[in-house]
């Protein structure tokens, strides 16, 4: 009895010693967080390079000691984990990367096709799917990474949150997380999107640290264009107002403006759009595919040139309202004209939209859905409903051409 | 569609919470009109939610009044400013 | 339960000043700078002088019938029937012009100066069962609750104007005179046609329920007066301080608010002036709405109007929504449709309902010899 007792008593403390959940622990000392990650290709392999924080100049208490917030390490190899492992012989500690806010995959690596090197992130553990994946416009990703920002000391933390922001206020970007790429990438009848990524200004001051001490150095990173992939290669990039188009199908506007051209004169007026809603609507009438596009936006004005609108008046609102009706409609065509006749490429989903509304037709014509996308007709049903027009009625510069046309 | 389900269900609930409230005190008439009353704003709503163009009655109301809105301009000889 | 419902005169005074005040405070300013320029604050006092008659007539049309509300005399003096349709077409017009206005107010500067992307139907939404809750609970504790506002109210209004005085110039009030009468009677009209004219519809909710009875209209007479004073100093105010830009702005007094700077300490606080429009404006749309209810209620022939106002309610609510579909639209509306309705009602009703009723009483009087005439009854 009293033996029992002394082997019970035994067995709880070697449970005691080896089940206290320090096996794989890793200290924050030991760790070297990730927060850019970028890939590009060398000959035949890839390079991969990483940005790492430096912690001793992130901290916001005590004075740095003047290096650089972050440090990139860049290594080649044939698979993105085996280059992964190779870089700890070049870092002082293991590269942790939860806290991971970008991946760039360089534009020679996105034409030649990406899902290879996707795989890893898909399957690795300490990866979450909440960063965003862009792609570096005529510049390498690694050149991307290098570029030192100024307001946000981590440059990454900076494409991750501008990126964010953008989305929800301009609507010509669209930010991408890995799980709503892979997504669209396995959907049949959509193709995927990333946003591009450019450098401003001159590539290698980019990595000088005087890059962030000077006011005027004009070497920075910005959002450009949207590249447009068929299966998983890029096959082209839309400019300003097809990403713009694209994201107003899609319905990823949350508020965005645009500018419109006034009835009668060589100037412009600005709408700011608060709410849109799009619905792409699929039909097949007598085996025929079509596409409605529903596009409903609420908007204000915020902004006049023009000194010939009278904002007194009801009808000026109606007369607002359907130019700004037509440049939407604009817009929107000239993307579904990027995506039949330039590229070729489904990334509006307009192949999902037919599934959902006849998947009988959409079995029988996948095999050859790629002939049918391009000559499919679409019509497009644009409704802007002006709310308000700001602070004031009627613009200050239609009071001054009015007081100078009562003198003469 | 879910808009215009809540403000149905919201309608029921109105309901619900004033035929209790009021115990035995309401007779036949207020009964119908509490409803009949309820029924078209809670009816336009959902129409709304739904999506349907429904006649703007403040149209009419303009039409109606502007006759003799002109009268007052004319008097007042303002531009209608 | 109506019938126990008791308000004080002092509570009656509060009310109508809140009437009288109502969305003006924020609007009428850019209106009146709008028509009369910097003669506005002389369109001002000749609407005070306006509402001050008009205001007169309305008390000496409950003195002709004491202790009756307007649809009862409606009825005294038309006939069952025509008095019918004379009170359905007035209370179910001032109904719909009326509170859905004023929600519209409400959500518009919302919108355009504090909550840009929160959609309209929230904020309307949430004033609108304010206002259903404080319907349902009764004049008597809406009364209670004007008591417990004003000082607020006033304390945060007095700071305002005073804290504006260093900016005040003079020279934004010349040339004097400069418009001639006509146009400052046309501007003084945007004041009365909010102000005066729909304050008779609180001739519905009050009478018989004012506890001192014999000052009860001298109460809702300097109310009137009181409000029209608070609305004159902030229209001079916005005319010294703005000058002619007062017009440009849909909220003047909100600017004039962003502008005050006391030593680089107190500064923004335009929030101020919300929370001096959210209660002018609550008080104004729940006074329209409970007249409504205690209308429609008379009409219907129905003892308890308490089942009227949830119903009534959705509809405001509903109608605040959809009623404009933008601020153009909205601002050109109220000129047309407000300014007549406001006159039939204020202005027109009135003066036939006196006239009426003196020519029945004259003729009772030749056929009964002597007959007071607030006793009545036409047929």
């Amino acid at each position: 009895m009293k033996m029992k007792r002394v082997l019970f008593i035994l067995i709880l403390t070697v449970f005691c010693l080896t089940a206290s959940s320090c096996w794989s622990r890793r200290e924050l000392n030991e760790l070297a967080i990730v927060v850019g990650f970028g890939i590009d290709k060398v000959g035949d392999q890839y390079q991969v390079s990483l940005q790492m924080v430096n912690p001793s100049e992130v901290v916001t208490q005590g004075e740095g000691t003047g290096r650089t917030p972050v440090i990139v390490y860049k290594e080649k190899g044939k698979t993105v984990f085996e280059i992964i492992r190779r870089l700890t012989t070049l870092t002082p500690r293991k590269a942790f990367f939860s806290h991971m806010q970008i991946m760039v995959i360089s534009e020679e690596v996105a034409r030649e096709g990406i899902k290879k090197a996707l795989d890893f992130f898909w399957r690795d553990h300490e990866i979450r799917f909440d960063f965003f994946i862009v792609v570096s416009r005529k510049s390498k990703a690694e050149d991307v990474l290098n570029v030192l920002t100024k307001l946000e000391r981590i440059p990454s933390r900076k494409l991750f949150t501008s990126l964010e922001t953008a989305e929800r206020y301009w609507a010509p970007v669209n930010a991408a997380t890995l799980d709503k790429f892979v997504r669209t990438l396995l959907a049949e009848g959509i193709a995927p999107t990333l946003t591009g990524i450019s450098i401003e200004g001159d590539v290698k001051e980019g990595g000088e640290r005087e890059n962030t001490e000077d006011v005027s150095r004009e070497v920075s990173l910005k959002y450009k264009g949207i590249a447009v992939f068929k299966e998983d290669r890029l096959v082209g990039w839309l400019n300003e107002m097809e990403s713009k188009g694209k994201n107003y199908i899609l319905d990823n506007v949350n508020s965005t403006v645009g500018s419109v051209r006034c009835p009668h004169e060589e100037k412009h007026f600005t709408i700011e759009v608060i709410r849109a809603k799009a619905k792409v609507i699929g039909k097949v009438e007598n085996g025929k595919p079509a596409i409605y596009i529903d596009q409903v936006s609420e908007a204000n004005l915020s902004e006049i040139q023009c000194s010939k609108l009278d904002l007194s008046q009801p009808r000026t609102i109606k007369m607002i309202e359907s130019a700004t009706e037509q440049r939407v409609k604009n817009i929107l065509q000239s993307t579904i004209y990027a995506a039949q006749k330039k590229y070729k490429t489904d990334f509006l989903g307009f192949g999902e939209a037919i599934r959902q509304a006849d998947p009988e037709y959409w079995s029988k014509n996948k095999q050859n859905w790629q002939q049918e996308f391009v000559k499919l007709p679409v019509h497009i049903n644009v409704d802007v409903n002006v709310k308000h027009t700001g602070k004031v009625s009627n613009s200050f510069i239609k009071e001054m051409e009015d007081s100078k046309s009562e003198k003469e | 569609m879910i808009a215009a389900i809540f403000i149905f269900l919201s309608g029921v609930l109105v309901t619900w919470i004033e035929f209790r409230r009021a115990g035995r005190q309401i007779n036949r008439k207020e009964q119908i009109l509490f409803l009949f009353i309820l029924g078209i704003g809670i009816g336009l709503s959902m129409l709304k939610a739904i999506g349907v163009p429904i006649p703007n009655p403040m149209d009419f109301a303009i039409a109606f009044y502007h006759p003799f809105y002109d009268l007052l301009i004319e008097f007042f000889g303002q531009k209608g400013s | 339960m109506n019938q126990e419902e008791k308000i004080s005169s002092y509570q009656l005074l509060l009310l109508a000043t809140f009437f009288t005040v109502g969305s003006s405070i924020l609007e009428l300013p850019s209106t009146l700078v709008t028509i009369a320029e910097q003669d506005a604050w002389i369109a001002m006092l000749l609407g005070i002088a306006i509402s001050a008659i008009m205001v007169g007539l309305y008390l000496l049309l409950i003195r002709q019938y004491p202790g009756k509300n307007l649809h009862q005399i409606n009825e005294a003096v038309f006939g069952r029937k025509i008095g019918g349709i004379v009170s359905f077409y007035l209370t179910a017009m001032t109904f719909f012009l009326g509170p859905p206005t004023v929600i519209y107010y409400l959500g518009r500067f919302l919108s355009i100066q504090i909550m840009v992307e929160t959609p309209a139907s929230s904020t309307h939404l949430l004033y609108g069962l304010l206002a259903i809750f404080a319907v349902a609970l009764g004049i008597e504790v809406i009364a209670r609750v004007a008591e417990i506002l004003f000082p607020i109210f006033f304390i945060l209004y007095l700071g305002l104007m005073l804290l504006l005085i260093p900016l005040v110039e003079f020279e934004r009030l010349q040339p004097v005179f400069e418009h001639d009468f006509k146009t400052l009677l046309w501007a003084s009209i945007f004041y009365v046609q909010f102000s005066c004219f729909p304050i008779i519809i609180m001739l519905t909710s009050f009478q018989g329920k004012v506890t001192q009875q014999k000052k009860a209209p001298k109460a809702f007479f300097l109310g009137n007066f009181f409000g029209g004073s608070i609305l004159f100093i902030t229209t001079l105010i916005s005319v010294l301080v703005l000058g002619k830009l007062t017009a440009l702005f849909n909220f003047p007094s909100y600017v004039l608010a962003q502008k005050i700077n006391v030593g680089d300490f107190i500064q923004r606080i335009e929030m101020v002036i919300t929370v001096m429009w959210f209660i002018t404006l609550f008080f104004k749309l729940v006074l329209y709405f409970d007249s409504a209810v205690v209308g429609f209620a008379e009409i219907l022939k129905i003892k308890n109007h308490r089942f009227l106002v949830v119903p009534l309610g959705i509809l405001i609510i509903y109608f605040s929504l959809t009623n404009f579909p933008n601020d153009v639209y909205q601002l050109n509306q109220d000129k047309t449709t407000w300014i007549p309705h406001s006159f039939f009602l204020g202005v027109l009703y009135p003066i036939v309902v006196l006239i009426i009723g003196f020519v029945q009483g004259k003729l009772k009087e030749k056929r009964k010899g002597i007959h007071r005439p607030s006793e009545s009854k036409g047929g």
